[in-house]
């Protein structure tokens, strides 16, 4: 795997130049392509320097006490990096997107983030769609469902935590959860005629912001 | 409308974009909206020196806002206030912040307002600000500093008699509580009705949240009774089930239409007998995350956006996004009515095509008016001192919407335009009356 990802790419058509699926089964470490683990503790450490809490612990304690902004804030740098990575992995990848659908003027900003069923809805503008970027993004949120399930994860079988309806069983906390990670790709056609979720790039009322770009 | 379609689709020969492009191309929102008001002026005959004046916004103020972040270094932001318009009475518009803000954006957004303000009837002119930031990278004591220096530094443009803001994109009743807080300070004594969208504790009003989502039911009732169709024949898909979206169905549900479609971020649900809208709503309230996923009744099938939108319905109400109904679904779709509740859910181009096929839409500018108009009330309320019972608030804002409903579907059979065209028609004609009634000082 190390050899394939320094190896310059000598082809013209973009791919993915990791396999998904082993972006969560092998050590790493906490570099570029480190584990949704990783991301998720580098998302606390966001969390707790932005709360202005001690350390990491007090984040999580806070996200086990259900606080929206302790949520909020660990979902956006989840997404920065996870934009930063498919960036990585990915040559056709342009620009990445935070969509929050609640951002307007109908709606709060604050506080919306949901501890208990955590959402990033991102859009990705990739050259074009492949198969080998939806099983990435499927891998990703995967793991991310996983690894903010075990974070959650503070009390005994059957007991649920301390103001969360999340109980100890880590898969079925999991389930719970069941995506955390919403991507929608959208390629050049679509930017070009504006359709689908292309279109929503040139909102000017609703309009996502820019976490990554080329 | 054809200098209204022009600037979007200037976007579409610009060359692919290549390897190098990570920024889709930037429409001149202002470009867009100054060649609409030139359109309209030509077809209501404006006079050409009120035409010029409401070519420039009336005031801009560009603000450097200096803020200590947490880390105790100093980040320099850009802000924004722009007043397109004072002839109406008081300027107002939302302030937002957002990393892709900028003064022409501002500007036009400032001139939709005042647009917004005329047609609904309400007695403002129309203003907007936003500062340029990524308030999801700051802390909130990190937002509340730049907030309340942003504050002070437009502090000389605001007044409830002068410029009262509110909420936008990524602003809130937290946000509005830090200006109207800062300005009493500055003043020396309380001045909440600054700003609205405030919480209701600190001078909001009540009903404001259902306001727009009310008001969208209010027109699309209305158009009803001039099509001379039933409420209880009458079905809807309702696209959006966030604040607007699920105040629209619940009310649209009460007055006896059958709800056939909805649809969230997690897909759709379509019953061609009908959504049981009550159940719905104890579900969405009880899931997690306030969304449709999971549920589940009799004879309900699982859709998604796509199919909502081209789902067999009367009526279409997309309460989303923006450019939801774009050049490629426009042909698809199967109501004969769209009421737009959410900001410009349909493209230029997509508008041209459905109004060849000859489906009626009710604007966003009227349709989605509801919210405005409610934070009028506010603003009347906080003026007052006194404040309404949520039946007083809902009153009034039926009367107001009925009326401007009325108002843009005569004008719309009289002179033969679409409603789109007929309520900035209407719109800039009320504008230009004030600036010629009050005339040109000194």
């Amino acid at each position: 795997m190390a050899d394939t990802l320094l190896t310059p790419k000598t082809d013209t058509a973009h791919r993915v130049v990791m396999d998904a699926t082993l972006f969560t089964s092998l050590p790493r470490p906490p570099d570029a392509f480190s584990t949704p683990e990783a991301v998720l503790a580098q998302a606390l450490k966001f969390c707790a320097q932005k709360m202005g809490l001690d350390d990491t612990q007090a984040a999580v304690d806070r996200l086990r006490q259900g606080e929206s902004d302790a949520c909020g804030y660990c979902l956006y740098s989840i997404a920065k990096q996870v934009a930063g990575r498919i960036g990585l992995l990915d040559e056709g990848a342009r620009a990445a997107y935070l969509l929050d659908y609640d951002a307007t003027p109908e709606d709060i900003c604050f506080g919306k983030a949901d501890v208990e069923k955590p959402i990033i809805h991102m859009i990705i503008w990739t050259e074009r769609k492949t198969a080998a970027l939806s099983s990435l993004l499927a891998a990703l949120d995967r793991g991310l469902v996983q690894a903010y399930a075990d974070v959650l994860r503070t009390s005994q079988p059957g007991e649920p935590a301390p103001g969360m309806a999340l109980h100890a069983d880590t898969a079925a906390d999991a389930a719970a959860i069941g995506v955390v990670l919403d991507a929608q790709v959208v390629d050049d056609t679509e930017v070009e005629s504006r359709t689908g979720y292309a279109g929503l790039l040139f909102s000017i009322h609703h309009r996502p912001i820019q976490i990554w770009r080329r | 409308m054809d200098r209204f379609k022009d600037a979007p689709s200037e976007v579409l020969t610009q060359p692919r974009p290549s390897l190098a492009v990570t920024r889709p191309p930037k429409v001149d929102l202002w470009a867009t909206v100054v060649g609409m008001l030139d359109e309209v002026a030509e077809r209501i005959n404006l006079d050409p020196g009120i035409h010029a004046i409401l070519r420039q916004p009336e005031r801009e103020l560009t603000v450097a806002v200096p803020v200590t972040m947490d880390d105790g270094s100093l980040k320099v932001f850009t802000g924004y206030r722009v007043q397109h318009s004072s002839a109406r009475g008081p300027c107002k518009g939302g302030i937002r912040y957002h990393p892709n803000v900028d003064l022409n954006e501002v500007r036009a957004l400032a001139a939709l307002m005042t647009w917004k303000c005329a047609v609904i009837g309400i007695p403002y002119g129309g203003a907007k600000g936003g500062v340029q930031c990524d308030p999801r990278q700051m802390s909130r004591n990190e937002v509340c500093r730049m907030t309340r220096r942003f504050t002070v530094m437009i502090l000389p443009f605001l007044g409830p008699r002068k410029d009262i803001p509110a909420p936008d994109v990524n602003t809130d009743a937290q946000v509005m509580a830090w200006i109207a807080d800062t300005v009493s300070m500055f003043q020396d004594k309380s001045m909440m009705e600054i700003v609205t969208g405030k919480p209701v504790p600190l001078g909001g009003s009540v009903g404001r949240k259902e306001a727009t989502g009310r008001g969208v039911a209010i027109v699309t009732r209305e158009l009803s009774k001039q099509k001379n169709k039933p409420l209880s024949e009458t079905t809807v898909a309702i696209q959006g089930y966030g604040n607007v979206g699920s105040s629209a169905a619940t009310i649209l549900h009460e007055m006896g239409c059958r709800i056939a479609a909805l649809s969230d971020v997690s897909g759709g649900l379509y019953s061609s007998r009908g959504l049981d809208i009550p159940d719905i709503n104890r579900h969405v309230d009880a899931h997690p995350g306030h969304l449709l996923e999971g549920y589940e009744g009799a004879g309900v099938e699982h859709i998604d956006n796509q199919d909502l939108l081209t789902s067999q319905v009367d009526i279409l109400v997309p309460a989303a996004l923006e450019n939801q109904i774009h050049a490629e679904n426009a042909s698809l779709i199967r109501a004969h009515t769209i009421v737009e509740a959410a900001n410009g859910p349909t493209t230029p181009e997509a508008d041209e095509i459905l109004h060849d096929r000859g489906i009626v839409i009710v604007p966003d500018i009227l349709a989605n008016a509801g919210g405005v108009v409610v934070s009028y009330f506010e603003w009347v309320q906080d003026l007052q001192g006194f404040f309404w019972e949520e039946s007083e608030v809902n009153h009034h804002l039926e009367r107001i919407m009925v009326q401007g409903f009325q108002k843009v579907w005569e004008y719309s059979q009289h002179a033969r335009v679409p409603m789109r065209l007929a309520a900035y028609m209407l719109a800039v004609n009320e504008v230009a009356q004030a600036v010629e009634t009050r005339g040109i000082f000194p």
